[in-house]
């Protein structure tokens, strides 16, 4: 959308245009053109602060990184204004020899620790840092704490598509994984069929009993440990989120009323256990991945448009994704690729997946295959971005560049290519996040994941940290290395 | 890490042999005998203990350090190349005889004298690791105040695969799992809830190879949601009036009555007395309910609605440390209404019965005695094999066959149904094995028969019987018997059968061990097989290579008796091509320095079955299964105590789980 064609408007307003570009949801689109959008935290005119991380499997090589927009990065370019492409950033701290490389990478993106346990990080994520650092009192009302969704097919390890976690190392969300369920989570109303005042009374009185056990039990009279009074607190958390949205008068948001009874279509391809078949992959045509990603980064942006989540991750494929994938890949309406992994592999199975194009990366060969797949992964992801800058926001910024919007990936320079070792590399790129971070180049960052993430959370979290040292990931006695280069 | 010693040129230097190597072999029985009894009594930098309780307590404080300090830095950084297979320059640092009897170039651990430790003199210099990055400030300090004090080593066998992993966080309480909360439900209700529950509450995740770990039971709106709708469902279900009976004076909805309902019946639902002040929330309900014009039956079920979304009843409340001191008293030290609520989820997966509280209540649960009486007890009933099978479905992950989708071309003979029966051959042969014949947990690898349907019976080359379910004497079938000929186990291979992952599971998951990831820069496309050209042949040439022999020589031999089956388990002789496979193979049993050559599958899985490390890494699994977290260093003291009380290799489900209430508090 070009800038000069929009207005200065609130979101509610804005909405509208933002839900026209919608796929799958048509009912959205009519209701919100009744209604605009509600923004049910705050006032209209307050930026909040807002830090997603957006992750997508097997990485890009850095000899491809190193092509910019002229390669496997295009479909980025069109917002390279309001991105900053970092390579050559580094996560090799992190690899845990023999655990799995793939797995050390992805639970390295976003937190710059290795990997604690199969679901479990060694810290915090950057949206979590964030958010507890910009909203030590919680959100407001009517805000999922976080929200953490994605499209994927690899399930052996819970850090391989989670990218949100707690500074426990502990997952931030329960993953959604189906766009129905991100639906149910963010916008479902949770009781259609209560309408009898002395039973909502009732029921109400029984979460209030239930509520002050939970207060207890998080509260400095616990018999629990530190990490068990988080756990009980995140409960209590969803119970008070349980009793806005089931019991709150939603009679003056007639919006709400409406969305609630709108659902996305069910999802027609494999979820659980069976998106996963023992490691060895699944068929899948492109459209139908497509089609069904894209119904999610839809449901993820309208959630961060109407101001129901500002913290979380949004993933688009695991690490070291498993998928035999078919069909023509189109790019402005040029078939860029024919995708038929498992014949132009020659296998079935495991052998077949597009997994198979990362192992046999060479830098001196032509890569086609392996080119064709990350390129249509940048538009993917790009199709995500797209839909943030659609909406302009009080200080004349689009959401996209308002919020803290970092992307990244697993070892795309590691075992997959030539390099000196593992988790090095990594692509990465931010937004400016309010104008906090530079944006507009691709910068040979050189350094260490941790001190960038750092370096972010320094800028981003200073204003809630005059009163001593910004929030940071990694050991408390490592030095800290800013790195100037990104700061805007 | 590199050699301490290799090739002695960086150390000869400063330690020449002749008299001096002489006084260091002196030295080394002098080390040995003070490790033995009295290094503490003779350092003149330790203060002498003022009784034999003070000496106790130093002593125990010196071996927990090495154990949690020094253990983990040999096993991190020394043990690649100074384990008792590689043994670089002589020294082996993974035993601890043959680390005090130190390498070519001499002595490595001099107790009191670090400055005449190879190992300190080595380390301080960053001659060693060889070829890595040299060991942290804080680490050589460990190591030096370690040899200063006297060098305590505890342990026969600093075993990597316990010592690489740092501590980590215990304090997670648990919520039930969906197949705890449904058990919970069916013995306090009756009611069967296994549907709704399965549909309304996300499913709990693998972490760390078993779905109950506590660290990732976390709660979300749907969980919420799910126990809202399920109290709904489940006070619906019961009659309100009939539960509360037992509970109630009458049916009234008096102060007097209510109190004393909720009191009663919460200590049973709740697993455990209520406070006034839980009393008086709960009571409020009720309260509440007759202020909207409700009904005695209403108040029940509101308050039965209310104790189910608690988190009493949710999550498994036991008094934690406040800080990360470890609780070091008994079990049988805790509240007893704890100990009763770790035993019946540890056994049944669900909360205690009458018996135990009643048991609770009457303080017979505060000695090891009383308590091991009531786990014999327990494990009698049908509940404790319900559970037993879920800690084997989770620890092979049997589950995952009810994904399985191998190529349909390949293996045109694949159904849901032959998924569904290796699941049911595994499983009943757990069964059989730990319940009806209470045979050792080890017995499931050379088990000399099996359960088939007719269908999976002809897949394995069996003769079918006409019964759709039956058990097969399998003593004269050379290729079948014990797990690892099951195809719940094979199939983890996929299609092709792969010798890498048979061999890695076999590694990790029966010999307690792992190995390093592939160099960077490697191109892990598996080689495909061919005229000439078989799974062994593939991985020989990987074994042989200098890159990838040194970790694969580890784990792809362990495969080699697997050969001869393709990856659904199916028996061959010859592969695709007409390769002639074989099943001879070698396992380097992690801790040794020589290989054991096997000829057959058969006698691989005798080897497996009768090996101490087997029967060790069957038991750490079981106590990570019953503990709800995975094992580090810090529980490495127990995890043995457990081992050598349950009875080693001739340990039983019922023993291990048994050793393992009792050892972990």
């Amino acid at each position: 959308m070009n800038r000069d064609s929009r207005h200065r408007l609130p979101r509610r307003t804005l909405l509208r245009g933002a839900a026209g570009a919608m796929i799958g949801l048509p009912l959205i689109e009519e209701m919100l053109g009744g209604h605009g959008g509600a923004a049910i935290a705050g006032s209209a005119d307050a930026i909040p602060a807002r830090a997603f991380n957006v992750f997508f499997g097997l990485g890009i090589p850095a000899p491809l990184q190193k092509e910019g927009y002229d390669g496997v990065l295009e479909p980025l370019s069109p917002l390279r204004d309001k991105l900053l492409i970092m390579r050559d950033v580094d996560h090799y701290r992190c690899d845990e020899s023999g655990i799995n490389a793939h797995f050390d990478g992805a639970t390295a993106a976003f937190t710059a620790m290795p990997p604690n346990g199969e679901a479990l990080s060694g810290g915090a994520s950057i949206d979590q840092v964030i958010r507890r650092s910009l909203y030590p009192n919680g959100q407001p009302s009517g805000v999922v704490p976080t929200l953490v969704a994605g499209t994927f097919f690899r399930r052996s390890r819970v850090g391989r598509f989670v990218h949100s976690f707690n500074s426990d190392g502990s997952v931030a969300a329960t993953m959604q994984e189906r766009p129905r369920d991100l639906f149910a989570r963010v916008f479902g109303k949770l009781s259609d069929n209560e309408t009898d005042v002395s039973q909502l009374r009732m029921k109400q009185s029984v979460l209030d009993t239930v509520v002050d056990q939970y207060k207890f039990y998080c509260g400095p009279g616990s018999p629990l440990g530190g990490p068990s009074r988080r756990r009980i607190a995140d409960h209590l958390d969803r119970i008070r989120e349980y009793e806005q949205r089931a019991f709150a008068d939603r009679d003056l948001d007639p919006l709400d009323q409406r969305i609630a009874k709108a659902r996305p279509p069910a999802s027609e391809i494999a979820h659980g256990g069976q998106a996963d078949p023992g490691g060895e992959g699944i068929d899948m045509r492109l459209d139908d991945l497509t089609h069904e990603w894209r119904l999610m980064a839809d449901l993820y942006a309208l959630a961060i448009e109407m101001d129901r989540v500002r913290f979380g991750s949004l993933t688009f494929l695991a690490a070291g994704e498993r998928l035999r994938l078919t069909g023509d890949y189109t790019y402005q309406g040029e078939t860029r690729y024919q995708f038929d992994d498992s014949k132009q592999l020659g296998k079935g199975g495991s052998g077949g997946c597009s997994h198979e194009f990362w192992h046999q990366f060479n830098e001196k060969k032509p890569n086609a295959a392996l080119r064709a797949h990350a390129h249509m992964k940048m538009r993917e992801v790009a199709y995500f971005l797209k839909r943030l800058d659609q909406t302009q926001e009080p200080n004349g910024r689009t959401i996209l560049e308002n919020a803290c919007i970092t992307i990244s990936t697993e070892s795309g320079d590691g075992r997959h290519s030539d390099t000196k070792r593992e988790l090095s590399g990594i692509f990465h790129a931010v937004t400016s996040a309010g104008g906090r971070l530079k944006t507009g180049r691709i910068l040979d960052v050189g350094r260490e994941g941790i001190d960038v993430y750092n370096t972010m959370l320094e800028r981003i979290c200073e204003k809630s940290s005059d009163q001593g040292q910004s929030p940071r990931l990694g050991e408390t006695q490592r030095e800290f290395r800013r790195v100037d280069s990104i700061l805007a | 890490m590199g050699p301490v010693a290799g090739g002695g040129a960086d150390l000869g230097q400063h330690h020449a042999p002749g008299s001096e190597m002489s006084l260091r072999i002196g030295l080394i029985a002098c080390a040995i005998a003070v490790c033995g009894d009295s290094t503490l009594a003779q350092d003149p930098a330790t203060p002498v203990p003022a009784t034999s309780t003070d000496v106790a307590d130093s002593r125990l404080a010196h071996e927990r350090h090495f154990e949690r300090q020094v253990a983990p830095i040999l096993a991190k950084h020394c043990l690649e190349c100074h384990d008792a297979a590689a043994a670089e320059g002589g020294l082996v640092l993974s035993r601890k005889a043959a680390a005090f009897a130190g390498g070519d170039s001499g002595v490595a651990i001099v107790p009191h004298r670090p400055d005449e430790s190879l190992l300190w003199e080595s380390i301080e210099f960053d001659q060693m690791p060889h070829d890595r990055p040299p060991l942290a400030a804080e680490d050589k300090a460990v190591l030096k105040a370690w040899i200063r004090d006297g060098a305590v080593w505890p342990v026969d066998y600093v075993d990597p695969s316990i010592y690489r992993h740092p501590p980590r966080e215990k304090r997670w309480v648990s919520r039930l799992t969906v197949d705890e909360y449904v058990a919970t439900i069916a013995d306090l209700f009756g009611v069967d809830v296994q549907s709704s529950a399965r549909r309304l509450l996300p499913p709990d995740l693998r972490a760390d190879g078993f779905r109950n770990t506590a660290y990732n039971l976390n709660a979300d709106l749907k969980h919420i949601v799910a126990y809202a709708a399920l109290a709904d469902e489940i006070t619906a279900q019961i009659d309100p009036v009939r539960f509360a009976k037992p509970f109630a004076r009458d049916q009234t909805l008096t102060d007097k009555n209510m109190r004393q309902i909720v009191q009663r019946m919460g200590k049973v639902i709740l697993r455990g007395p209520l406070t006034k002040q839980e009393v008086a929330l709960y009571r409020g309900v009720s309260t509440t309910v007759a202020l909207a014009g409700g009904d005695y039956r209403d108040a029940l079920a509101h308050t039965i609605a209310a104790m189910l979304q608690s988190p009493r009843f949710l999550y498994r409340i036991e008094a934690q440390a406040r800080d990360d001191a470890e609780p070091e008293q008994a079990l049988w030290h805790r509240d007893a209404y704890e100990v009763a609520s770790r035993l019946s989820y540890s056994i049944w997966g669900s909360t205690p019965d009458r018996i135990l509280l009643k048991a609770a209540d009457q303080d017979r649960l505060s000695s090891e005695d009383q308590v091991r009486k009531q786990i014999k007890r327990m494990l009698g009933k049908p509940r404790a094999i319900d559970r037993s099978i879920d800690f084997v479905t989770q620890w092979l992950d049997l589950d995952r066959l009810e994904n399985l989708n191998p190529d349909a071309q390949r293996f045109p003979n694949w159904s849901p149904q032959l998924a569904a029966d290796m699941k049911r051959e595994t499983i009943e042969t757990f069964r059989h094995l730990v319940w009806d014949n209470d045979t050792p947990l080890v017995r499931l690898l050379d088990a000399p028969f099996t359960f088939a349907s007719p269908d999976l019976a002809r897949h394995y080359g069996l003769k079918s019987k006409p019964e759709p379910w039956a058990k097969y004497d399998v003593s004269d079938v050379p290729w079948r018997g014990g797990i690892l000929t099951h195809g719940s186990v094979l199939t983890i291979g996929g299609d092709d059968a792969s010798m890498v992952t048979r061999g890695l599971f076999v590694l990790s998951d029966l010999l307690l061990s792992e190995v390093g990831d592939p160099p960077p820069g490697l191109d892990t496309t598996p080689v495909p097989t061919g005229p000439g050209l078989t799974h062994r042949m593939v991985a020989m040439q990987r074994i042989e290579s200098g890159g990838c022999g040194g970790c694969h020589k580890r784990f792809e031999p362990l495969a080699f008796g697997l050969e001869r089956y393709d990856g659904i388990g199916g028996y061959q002789e010859t592969d695709e091509f007409e390769n002639r496979l074989r099943q001879d193979g070698e396992i380097l049993f992690p801790g040794t320095a020589e290989p054991v050559p096997y000829k057959t599958i058969g006698q691989l899985s005798e080897l497996l079955a009768s090996h101490p490390r087997v029967a060790e890494s069957l038991t750490r699994k079981l106590i990570q299964f019953s503990i709800g977290r995975p094992l580090d260093v810090t529980d490495a003291r127990r995890v043995r105590g457990v081992y050598e009380r349950s009875g080693r290799q001739d340990a039983t489900y019922p023993s291990i789980l048994t050793e393992t209430l009792l050892a972990f508090p």
